[in-house]
């Protein structure tokens, strides 16, 4: 909190400076949509923005991929350290950094372009966005090597350096790096978004500047950044003083199959939180390692969310926060540990979000306390021709479908996301179909995905696509959460995980003539895709897909028939789930309920409960 | 007794430090808010596969879906996915316990 700070500027105008920074920051958002090229932002949103003020304190976030500010963070001020006195911090520079060991995002695909805001000579702010490119270069088209065993294996990787120096483009710089990427031209176009979205709004924040004097704007920041602070740390001490605790696994080292163990302690004390990783396996030589950078954005992702409705989601969020994890250990890994598909960040804000969330269930915040969400975001990158004959990297986001969890009071929302990046979208499939050679059978809300309970889980998804107009595509995949699964609350289940499968040889093409069929009337044997692994389609090939559920709260005996009796109407949930778990008998053709056989039901489940003891306690 | 919600399934009641913890629907008594309530020999502890939560998803032998139930009243107080030999995750625990 600023100390001895007499507060003197005016509510109205704070308000009005307030609104104004969240416009600057939603323009620069629409700048890189409407100007990119690549579908990861112009369809998927995948990429963040941010202001900072001339303290380098982050006071706005545009887009919603709530782990990219504390990425912006590490590029400002690594920028500041790195390159501030020799050869200083220039009007017009443009710094360009993608390290995820230090001034980056959690991976190198993340890459940030930040700008500093002159004002009469004097910095008095900072603007940035960091945006998952396509490619940069390395072994694997689309940047994710399974067989890295070190960093140096994943692609390019750029500590903070000049991309415009004094408002001038380096060519230099600008051509290495196109000379070593996939896609030049859509890259190039797209990198230029980033730096206008950053030219337009310092152009904004002087503009502010003009009106209110940077003094004011100053002091806005610096009240913003204290009522954020003030406001998270009120919510704090509403959470029970203790220490909550949770273990999580990744199932995949991206060679094989093993458990690698992610433990958070959250200590819960007076009005600061202390998230503590000790217990966490270590780094091993594989791509699913965490940096200490990424493990503070994962972090983030998943607490301000949780504890950060209503209020501006600043710097002011990680004062009463701290995070820490053992050097060396698989979310907190040293060079040259490989970190292309950070999968196990994705633990570490599960096993963070747990401690929240049952924090917020003891607390009077409990109906906020959120169940598991699907639990992650597969990662499936192809590579080929297109349907017109030209070179295609495709970044299939589908994945992104999965079941948020419920909620004490409310069922989570079906086929949502994920809440790392809550604005991150999926294409329509009918764009999907336009650009990249994909034909789809189906897309649609998975039946029984959903964590039971007495509010369920989000459903999640089931695709089922093939190679269309091409002869072949080949792809690069990474998933989880296929034997492991979300928590719940109050007995809650756990929602249905992740699954892929391949048909071969169908004659779908043939079929489509006079029908499409779905994945089910393909009498081809289905065979498993590996967790992380690699894969092709060639002409006749099907490609299946099932994306998580969210997990369910309280006992799904206690969920109130009716609302069953609607879940099987609107497919969420089968006729035989609905009996099996949630004890409600519906008539199959009217799906009407049968309160007798509902009850009888209901006591059976009981009394099954009841004769049940496998009682040694773990 | 003044009880303080724990989960939407457990209060806690007592004063400190022999606060009891219970169930919120019948409210029987489960353990002792300074100790893992889920050891205590006053709930009933389950151990099933997970492919029961998923049907048609392959289960692993390694993990386990563990659920916790009220004597009282049957209800299903608490759940976790785990592997096998893992303790039971102590969910909270008091500052100094």
């Amino acid at each position: 909190m600023s100390e001895g700070r007499r507060q003197k500027i005016d509510p109205i105008t704070l308000e009005v400076i307030k609104n104004r920074i969240k416009c600057i920051a939603d323009e620069m958002f629409l700048i890189v949509k409407k100007t990119a090229a690549s579908p990861l932002y112009t369809e998927s949103n995948d990429y963040s923005l941010g202001l900072f003020d001339g303290n380098r304190k982050f006071i706005q976030l545009g887009g919603t991929a709530v782990f990219h500010f504390v990425s912006l963070k590490s590029i400002v001020d690594e920028a500041v350290n790195l390159l501030g006195e020799d050869p200083g911090i220039d009007e017009g520079d443009m710094i360009m950094a993608n390290d995820a060991y230090g001034a980056g995002g959690i991976h190198s695909l993340d890459l940030g372009i930040v700008s500093p805001v002159f004002y009469k000579g004097k910095v008095v702010a900072w603007t940035g966005s960091v945006a998952q490119q396509m490619d940069i270069g390395g072994m694997t088209p689309g940047g994710f090597n399974l067989e890295a065993v070190e960093c140096y294996q994943e692609g390019l990787r750029f500590p903070p350096m000049k991309l415009y120096e004094k408002g001038k483009l380096r060519k230099d710089l600008w051509n290495f790096y196109l000379a070593n990427i996939r896609l030049p031209e859509k890259q190039a176009i797209d990198m230029k978004g980033q730096v206008s979205a950053n030219k337009v709004a310092g152009q904004r924040v002087q503009e502010l500047c003009d009106e209110f004097g940077p003094e004011t704007f100053q002091e806005a920041c610096d009240v913003l950044l204290d009522l954020t602070e003030t406001e998270l740390r009120s919510r704090i001490r509403a959470l029970p003083d203790g220490v909550y605790e949770s273990v999580d696994y990744e199932e995949h080292d991206g060679r094989s199959h093993r458990f690698l163990k992610v433990q958070c302690g959250l200590t819960v004390q007076g009005d600061e939180l202390k998230f503590d990783f000790s217990g966490t396996c270590p780094q091993l030589p594989g791509p699913v390692n965490l940096t200490k950078v990424g493990l503070s954005a994962m972090i983030y992702a998943g607490l301000i969310p949780s504890l950060g409705w209503g209020i501006p989601w600043n710097d002011g969020v990680t004062r009463p926060v701290t995070v820490t994890a053992p050097e060396g250990c698989v979310v907190n890994a040293c060079v040259p540990a490989p970190v292309s598909m950070p999968f196990t960040g994705f633990r570490a804000l599960e096993a963070a979000m747990r401690c929240i969330n049952k924090a917020l269930e003891h607390s009077d915040f409990h109906e906020r306390a959120n169940a598991a969400w699907q639990g992650m975001w597969p990662i499936i990158v192809g590579y080929g021709l297109d349907q017109y004959g030209n070179p295609a990297l495709i970044p299939w986001m589908d994945g992104g479908i999965g079941g948020q969890g419920a909620f004490p009071g409310r069922d989570g929302v079906d086929n949502s996301g994920m809440i790392m990046a809550m604005n991150v979208h999926v294409c329509d499939v009918e764009w999907s179909e336009t650009y990249y050679p994909f034909l789809f059978l189906e897309r649609k809300v998975r039946r029984d995905s959903e964590g039971a309970g007495e509010y369920r889980g989000g459903a999640g998804v089931e695709i089922a696509a093939m190679a269309y107009d091409t002869p072949r595509l080949d792809f690069v995949n990474l998933n989880t959460r296929k034997y492991l699964a979300g928590y719940t609350l109050a007995g809650g289940y756990p929602g249905g995980q992740h699954l892929q499968l391949l048909k071969h040889g169908t004659n779908v093409s043939e079929r489509m003539k006079t029908d499409l069929p779905s994945w089910e009337d393909l009498p081809q044997p289905a065979e498993e895709v590996g967790t992380k692994s690699r894969f092709s389609l060639l002409p006749g090939d099907v490609f299946y897909y099932t994306g998580g559920g969210g997990s369910g709260v309280g006992d799904p005996i206690d969920r109130e028939p009716s609302k069953v009796s609607e879940d099987v109407r609107w497919e969420y949930v089968s006729l035989e789930k609905a009996y099996d778990v949630y004890g409600v008998a519906l008539d199959p053709d009217t799906l009407e309920v049968d309160l007798e056989q509902t009850r009888a039901r209901r006591d059976e489940i009981r009394r099954e409960r009841l004769a049940s003891d496998s009682g040694e306690p773990g | 007794m003044d009880a303080r919600r724990v989960s939407e399934s457990l209060e806690a009641v007592g004063d400190p430090p022999d606060r009891i913890v219970r169930c919120r629907k019948c409210k029987h008594p489960i353990g002792h808010l300074t100790q893992n309530w889920k050891a205590s020999s006053s709930v009933i502890r389950r151990v099933r596969s997970l492919s029961e939560a998923r049907a048609g998803i392959p289960a692993s032998d390694q993990v386990e879906w563990r659920q916790w139930v009220c004597p009282g009243c049957a209800t299903l107080l608490n759940a976790e996915v785990a592997l096998k030999g893992d303790p039971d995750i102590w969910d909270y625990r008091p500052l100094g316990s």
